[in-house]
């Protein structure tokens, strides 16, 4: 049964409460508009969090049936289809803040490098924006939600007058920064956005390394803290939990005037109307409301004429490579657990030197878990041996590890895509998400420099190398950077998006999540989802007072 | 509705404050169970007690920090875990029968491709993640304090590590 929710039109709807749904929501309502979000699940409490308890304690009170919040969608309750020769695994989380409440929180600038990237080497679409456009808008985010970092500033990684503070280096770090310096390549603070001081209302971080469980004070920028529940006070945001959004629905001229959602717990159908619709659930979910809002007038999807929508999906290789510094092996063992996650970060640099490269685009890379962290069982049992001498060999690697985690772009193929049809349906009704993927030859040339880069650092550094296989990469989806089913490009024929974000063919819907990327970089794409959803809803707004929209 | 740049200012200033407070006592979650011994759920009394000695072959002190019941407790939570160590268990101690447990391990250890090889690394794997998620593993071998509250990262201070 269909209910409507009376036959109010909202001025906006935003479908998702992330940090796209979020900035939309937040950005909109400070400037007078009154928006109703639909999120597809519930606010998480902090107090909830398992932040400070112990992994020997989790298990007690798992073992007593108590169990922390359950971030992550459980793909049984809600599927996807994925190619098992070529699998996608999908990462999502259905709540208030989404994937911010748990996300890696590395804040990287794309640069022209990014930017004018596929201007210069030919391959698809050139992005419809350069750094100039959006730099003014990630100013404005690291002011608005605190990025620490260095200030370094580079063509490949912009920087930046306004990051807070970045934290100490571990000692692993200071060592791998000396090493790579010694073979010529530059690694610099790392920048995420986590509070070094206090900052805008929001606590500093106390360094307790369990970002991953949620942070209970909220020294991270998360959507629900630092967008929503501002945009709340203004009394201009509604918010519907439980709203899992199915299609955008289309009026008789062939623009959006609501949306279909269905309520997680019940299932019952409802319809809520809108004057314009901005879609921010995250690049595959976002995809599929798209794909299946179907109608006469866009019998592919809503403004899906060229098929384009759900193609060129993109994100990142990503291998692990591990050693130990004889420099720190059989040391104390320190409090390394620092803002959780690297200090440093590596940027990309293989586009100087003018040695041409058999492979397009570049890699950067993180190192999270240097240092003595919890869960030392992925190096330990590779170490050979057992008993005592096992029991001494991990005591005195513990404080000494050393991690590269490289992350490279992924070309924008367009036989990699999401579809929605012959799935099947999921227990709403809804068609189900395929996700097809596979990398190329492209990736497989960048992936053996990567290999040898990681390794030259490690050696330069003297490292014992942990035993690794080389040309493996980590799971598709699991860098959960998914990228360009929705992509932004100055031709309709080949893009869905102009650089606001603002649909081609349907000029009252917003894509603004990694959806809209144009290619999806070798850096973490959550600062640059804030500065493009700032700038798209700052543009949507100004177009809403001249009422051309 | 454009907006300016000090008006954005503005907003970001009058942002409410929000969790200001470093006070943690409150941040605790729900508040831990009382202590009880732990019920088997999975391994027999001498299944539990084979593993007692073939852990802590592996790792000692594996079976002072309970690593049996933890074995037991994730075969519990996973049918096709509790699977794979009936069978393992039930070779290891036959083979036991006939050979001392520490020579089988040394045997097992540098084998590759044979049953004892694949015994070898349940056993390893398993009593490897279960031992260092204690607190006789993590704390006490390793030396591990933290996930703790720090008003500062002072992170290297050794002048030797500077690059």
């Amino acid at each position: 049964m269909q209910i409507n929710r009376g036959q109010k039109v909202h001025d906006v709807i935003v479908v998702g409460s992330g940090a796209a749904g979020g900035m939309a929501a937040w950005n909109l309502t400070r400037q007078g508009v009154n928006v109703l979000m639909l999120d597809a699940g519930t606010p998480f409490r902090r107090a909830t969090f398992w932040s400070h308890v112990k992994p020997w304690e989790q298990r007690t009170r798992r073992q007593a049936g108590q169990t922390p919040p359950q971030f992550y969608v459980d793909p049984k309750q809600e599927p996807y289809v994925t190619d098992p020769q070529n699998p996608f695994e999908l990462i999502r989380v259905w709540g208030r803040g989404g994937k911010t409440n748990v996300w890696g929180r590395v804040s990287l600038r794309y640069s022209d490098v990014d930017f004018e990237g596929p201007a210069k080497d030919g391959w698809e679409i050139p992005w419809p924006i350069r750094y100039k456009d959006i730099a003014p808008y990630y100013d404005k985010v690291d002011q608005l939600i605190g990025v620490c970092g260095g200030a370094d500033d580079q063509d490949s990684l912009p920087g930046s007058r306004y990051h807070l503070p970045a934290p100490a280096m571990r000692c692993g770090e200071r060592l791998l920064v000396k090493a790579a310096k010694s073979i010529g390549i530059s690694i610099v603070p790392g920048r995420r956005a986590v509070l070094t001081k206090p900052h805008n209302g929001h606590a500093a971080c106390h360094y307790c390394g369990a970002c991953g469980q949620g942070c209970d004070i909220g020294a991270f920028f998360n959507s629900s803290d630092y967008l929503i529940a501002p945009a709340l006070e203004t009394k201009r945001l509604t918010i519907i939990d439980n709203a899992v959004v199915a299609r955008v629905l289309v009026d008789g001229r062939g623009l959006a005037s609501g949306v279909q959602y269905f309520d997680r717990n019940t299932k019952e159908e409802r319809r809520v109307h809108a004057k314009r619709v901005i879609v921010a659930a995250s690049c595959v979910d976002s995809t599929r409301i798209l794909l299946n809002s179907k109608s006469p007038r866009f019998p592919n999807g809503i403004g899906n004429g060229n098929d384009v929508i759900g193609r060129y999906l993109s994100e990142q290789v990503r291998f692990h490579m591990y050693g130990f510094a004889p420099e720190l092996l059989g040391t104390k063992t320190r409090n390394d657990d620092g803002i959780g996650g690297e200090h440093i970060y590596m940027p990309r640099f293989n586009h100087r030197g003018g040695e041409k490269r058999e492979y397009l685009r570049g890699y950067g890379s993180q190192f999270w878990n240097t240092g003595a962290h919890p869960g030392p069982g992925f190096w330990a049992k590779k170490l050979p041996g057992f008993g005592e001498a096992l029991k001494t060999d991990v005591r005195q690697k513990f404080p000494a590890l050393v991690a590269l985690h490289p992350y490279g772009e992924v070309l924008p193929y367009r036989h990699n895509r999401i579809t929605v049809d012959g799935n099947g349906v999921d227990r709403y009704g809804i068609p189900i998400a395929k996700i097809e993927y596979r990398t190329g030859e492209n990736e497989k040339k960048m992936i053996a420099e990567m290999y040898d880069t990681a390794e030259a650092i490690l050696r330069a550094a003297k490292a014992e190398i942990l035993p690794f296989e080389r040309g493996w990469t980590d799971t598709a989806g699991s860098a959960i950077h998914e990228h360009s089913t929705c992509r932004m490009g100055d031709d309709p024929k080949r893009s869905a998006l102009n650089g606001f974000c603002q649909m081609h063919e349907v000029k009252n819907v917003f894509v603004m999540d990694g959806a809209a990327f144009t290619t999806a970089s070798e850096k973490n794409p959550t600062l640059t989802i804030l500065a493009l959803a700032w700038r798209a809803s700052d543009y949507l707004a100004g177009e809403m007072q001249a009422d051309r929209v | 509705m454009k907006t300016t740049r000090r008006a954005t200012l503005q907003a970001i200033a009058s942002l409410p404050v929000l969790g200001q407070s470093q006070d943690h006592s409150t941040h605790t979650a729900t508040p831990p169970p009382a202590a009880k011994p732990y019920t088997p759920k999975v391994f027999t009394p001498a299944e539990l007690a084979a593993l007692s000695e073939w852990t802590d072959l592996m790792i000692p002190g594996a079976a002072a920090a309970r690593v049996p019941e933890i074995l037991d407790w994730e075969a519990s939570r996973r049918p096709d875990s509790a699977t794979r160590w009936g069978e393992a268990l039930t070779a290891m101690t036959k083979a036991a029968e006939t050979e001392p447990k520490l020579s089988l391990l040394t045997r097992w250890s540098i084998e590759s491709g044979t049953d004892g090889a694949r015994w070898f690394k349940l056993l390893k794997d398993s009593t490897i993640d279960a031992y260092y998620s204690t607190r006789e593993g993590l704390q006490q071998d390793l030396g591990w304090n933290a996930n703790t509250f720090l008003p500062e990262f002072t992170g290297c201070t050794h002048p030797e590590h500077q690059g």
